[in-house]
């Protein structure tokens, strides 16, 4: 039985892949902050939305993120609809790049919690 | 042109036997700093301890980060100098090992050694291996400031007494072997341990934030992780350690720990050198009090033990436990308290009576009352498990599923719980993330 090899360096800055799709190279290509991505909200009912209408926004609702002191999610009207966890908190340096946020409410529920899912996506 | 900084310590190769997707070779030691230094465009130096069939690919790499002097001041002989890392995430005890490392013999250049003098640095890292520290310290102007980093090698604080100056910062991790010998639940009483040393001591905590305590000011500070799943850790600490070093004189120390700890999140999620430059680049142009404001996770070593976690599983003597081994391993190395109600209130028996099916049930159910977290993991259709995650979830619980083989569907079973994830990265993550509100 033959054996394998495991490669060579090649973590140099500015170096290309050798074929897409391998491991190689300076970039993998994917910028962190221009990916969509989905998540449940946090604290929902402690946030405007839900304290001025005791109700959660329909399925489709647009929304945009925003920071103060916490990255926000709320609707084109300005309504802060909840946050988002703090695994999320990597955007805050994508904002001040310039990057912005837009998306729309994909699940919403009334319970004993209220629950809102958004999909974001960086629209510039 | 000269350097600011230089970083001394070993040159290694790491090499994750674990790695499902990235089996990127990558050179390691103290090249991981090197990394965080070029992405800052800092002038910066090397002084390494290596083996000679890496001199090559040393020098590669000194060219392709700009490394302004690459000094060699000790050869290796006896070992490839190569660290098997059997999981690169630290979800739990990561399994390094190091080859022939009892073989290890240097020979030290020590005309290289006694020039260091010269080039009068303005900070020098040192990142403990398997050299002599005392032997270099002597050639180091007094008027460098010395930070010194004790994660590996070091097991006994006599290793400080013998430094012949004091250190302007010393690094220690909870993963170390000083802070499990030394630490006892209290963190100022273990900072004073190393008041003699030390005008300031950093201590990382994993996913679960740092602190530092500084002398002078008599003052501990909290620092907030960035947490999220990762792509690797190792030298994550070492990238923790050099931001502080660089950012100290612009900020404040407490602001120079919080870029600290975003510019070692940035390097734990990419292995791409040009991506982690990129977030650097990012993370120094925010706002320094945005980032404080925006906080993240902090959950101190001593704080996790009063964590309960109740681990919803067919943990039955008769189905393979791998699994669950494996969480709550990974949950005892970040020093939580997984409580396994089958291993702890008894398994029931085949026959057993309406009386002993009551006891159990009683049992099982104080048991969850008792706990913080609930995490389930899927290992079959068991009824059991299915009824505590929604007696967790119903009770308010953080309740996560770890599903390692992506059986679930059922609707109420992906929708119920807070996350469901085949990735115990991912479900460690977010023990910390809970553990963290949990702990304000």
């Amino acid at each position: 039985m033959g054996s394998t090899g495991t490669g060579k360096f090649t973590d140099y800055p500015g170096s290309k892949p050798k074929q897409n799709g391998d491991l190689t190279g300076g970039s993998s290509g994917i910028d962190e902050c221009a990916r969509a991505f989905s998540s449940r909200l946090e604290d929902v009912s402690a946030c405007t939305y839900f304290t001025t209408t005791a109700n959660i926004p329909p399925i489709g609702t647009s929304v945009e993120l925003y920071f103060d002191k916490r990255i926000i999610v709320r609707t084109l009207d300005g309504i802060d609809l909840g946050y988002l966890p703090t695994k999320f908190n990597y955007l805050k340096i994508c904002m001040d790049g310039g990057y912005i946020y837009q998306g729309f409410v994909r699940l919403s529920a009334l319970g004993a919690i209220p629950v809102i899912e958004i999909d974001i996506a960086p629209i510039s | 042109m000269s350097s600011e900084i230089c970083i001394i310590g070993d040159i290694v190769v790491d090499i994750t036997l674990m790695n499902e997707s990235d089996d990127k070779m990558r050179l390691g030691g103290i090249l991981h700093a090197a990394r965080c230094l070029w992405a800052n465009n800092i002038n910066y130096s090397i002084a390494h301890f290596s083996p000679e069939y890496m001199e090559n690919s040393i020098n590669k790499f000194s060219n392709e980060y700009r490394i302004l002097d690459n000094i060699k001041i000790g050869n290796v002989l006896g070992s490839p100098y190569i660290f098997y890392i059997d999981e690169a995430k630290e979800i739990g005890n990561q399994g390094y090992n190091f080859i022939l490392r009892d073989e290890i013999d240097i020979n030290y250049e020590d005309e290289r050694i006694s020039n260091l003098v010269d080039l009068n640095f303005k900070d020098i890292l040192f990142i403990s291996g398997n050299y002599s520290l005392i032997r270099i310290l002597k050639y180091i102007s007094n008027q460098t400031k010395i930070h010194l980093d004790i994660a590996n090698n070091v097991s006994d604080l006599e290793y400080l007494n013998q430094l012949d100056r004091k250190c302007y910062s010393i690094f220690i991790s909870t993963s170390s072997i000083l802070f499990q010998k030394y630490f006892n639940d209290n963190f100022e009483e273990f900072a004073t341990l190393f008041e003699p040393y030390t005008q300031k001591l950093i201590l990382k905590e994993n996913r679960g934030g740092s602190r530092a305590y500084d002398f002078e000011c008599k003052k501990i500070i909290s620092i907030a992780s960035q947490t999220k799943p990762i792509t690797h850790s190792v030298g994550v600490g070492d990238v923790y350690d050099t931001t502080y070093i660089i950012q100290k004189e612009k900020f404040s120390f407490e602001e120079s720990l919080i870029l600290s700890s975003w510019t070692a999140a940035a390097y734990a999620s990419t292995t791409y050198p040009d991506d982690f430059k990129i977030n650097v680049c990012r993370i120094n142009n925010s706002d320094i009090k945005s980032l404080k404001d925006l906080g993240g996770t902090i959950v101190p070593w001593e704080k996790r033990k009063k964590i309960n976690i109740y681990i919803a599983a067919p943990d039955f003597d008769f189905i393979d436990s791998y699994h669950i081994d494996l969480l709550c391993n990974s949950l005892l190395y970040h020093n939580f308290t997984p409580r396994r109600p089958i291993k702890e209130n008894g398994q029931m028996e085949k026959d057993a009576s309406t009386q002993r099916k009551s006891e159990l049930f009683s049992k099982d159910i104080n048991l969850i009352n008792e706990c913080n977290i609930l995490i389930a993991v899927l290992l079959n259709h068991d009824p059991g498990t299915y009824i505590e995650i929604g007696i967790g979830a119903t009770k308010g619980l953080p309740t996560f599923i770890y599903d390692p083989f992506n059986a679930a569907e059922n609707c109420m079973l992906t929708q119920i719980p807070d996350l469901i994830s085949s990735d115990l990265d991912e479900i460690i993550s977010e023990v910390f993330i809970s553990s963290s509100k949990i702990a304000k």
